[in-house]
């Protein structure tokens, strides 16, 4: 077992609110769904790519077991890593401080997956960070354009906060805001 | 004619001009064998869990077998769906939902038994049209409920239980 990503990341309030708008789940399970994306896309590309050479060069059977097969196909002479790159990080428009750890004490991985993992990105704690910063651009992004859009048609507003913080705490602090885990429990009282 | 980039060839245009993307994300995948009691007093149940899914293509290596497909990239996704369901005897609810990480798609709401055939058999499905960011997942869920007890199987023949994706744009 080898543990990714310890050192941590951190989001601003008006990260979470942004989040929580959206996600019914915690920051942390979604990164953690996320990790097991890209474990599975990293283990099934390079059996994709690679078991029929590692069978061809068995005299026997094969193990069917995935933690003796990913090492026995990195260890071939002709593999080589696929040194997926981190897409350029969109730039978050934050002011207030990234104040709360979201990935307290890492994630744990079993031997063969960290293996795939480094085999298939050129950095997997980086790809890992550059998935939660993207999540948090495009979830503050699609909150602002949501209730914009809202605030534009309602002729009792006479100016809206050109920064995406003030924006934010702004319509979250509203009487009647909801996010999705307190909209999704009122309509299960409803049903 | 094809496109290529620094490693794939990712458009393929054919001499009578078909075009295909071997890369573009994309999968399609059924329930093999019946998955039974996985519902009916109101349980939701991820579909995948006790019985993996079979792959028919997965283009981009995005979906696990129990279920997931994880956006590669931020964009919009076409997602579909079927589900049979059989044992309803008394049930008045049935779902499918769609579950995206930035929210839920109730593909299909019925009255399971007005709906059943004679067979006590009912098979529903959806599509949706589903903004999807990098790393976001989306599986298929079922919950039946009026059963008092978690009675209802899904039956998979001739690929009843499917789940399909693809990027769109």
């Amino acid at each position: 077992m080898k543990k990714l990503c310890s050192s941590g990341y951190r989001i601003s309030a008006p990260d979470k609110k942004a989040l929580e708008a959206y996600l019914i789940v915690t920051p942390r399970s979604w990164s953690e769904s996320a990790l097991n994306g890209m474990k599975n896309k990293s283990i099934k590309t390079i059996l994709r790519d690679w078991f029929e050479t590692y069978k061809a060069k068995q005299t026997e059977s094969v193990s069917a077991d995935i933690k003796v097969i990913i090492p026995g196909i990195l260890a071939m002479d002709e593999f080589r890593s696929y040194n997926y790159k981190i897409p350029e990080t969109p730039l978050v428009d934050r002011k207030e401080a990234r104040s709360e750890e979201i990935w307290e004490g890492g994630f744990d991985v079993e031997d063969h997956e960290e293996l795939a993992l480094k085999a298939f990105y050129s950095d997997p704690e980086a790809m890992l960070s550059y998935f939660m910063e993207n999540k948090c651009y495009q979830r503050r992004k699609a909150f602002v354009k949501e209730h914009e859009a809202t605030m534009l048609a309602d002729k009792s507003v006479t100016s809206i906060p050109a920064k995406q913080d003030d924006f934010i705490n702004l319509v979250c602090a509203k009487a009647g805001y909801k996010n999705r885990a307190a909209k999704e429990a009122e309509q299960e009282l409803l049903a | 004619m094809t496109t290529v980039n620094s490693v794939n060839t990712y458009i393929v245009a054919t001499a009578t001009n078909e075009v295909t993307m071997p890369l573009q994300p994309a999968f399609g995948a059924y329930i093999g064998a019946n998955d039974l009691n996985v519902t009916g007093n109101d349980t939701l149940y991820t579909v995948g869990t006790n019985q993996a899914w079979t792959e028919t293509f997965d283009q981009n290596a995005d979906f696990n077998v129990n279920g997931t497909i994880t956006a590669p990239v931020t964009g919009r996704y076409q997602i579909s769906t079927t589900v049979r369901m059989d044992g309803y005897v008394a049930a008045n609810t049935s779902y499918i939902i769609i579950n995206t990480s930035n929210g839920d798609y109730n593909v299909s709401n019925t009255n399971g038994l007005a709906l059943i055939n004679n067979t006590g058999t009912l098979s529903q499905g959806g599509s949706i049209f589903a903004d999807m960011d990098a790393a976001d997942t989306a599986v298929v869920q079922v919950l039946v409920n009026g059963e008092g007890a978690d009675i209802i199987d899904l039956v998979s023949i001739n690929r009843q239980i499917f789940f399909g994706a693809a990027l769109i744009c």
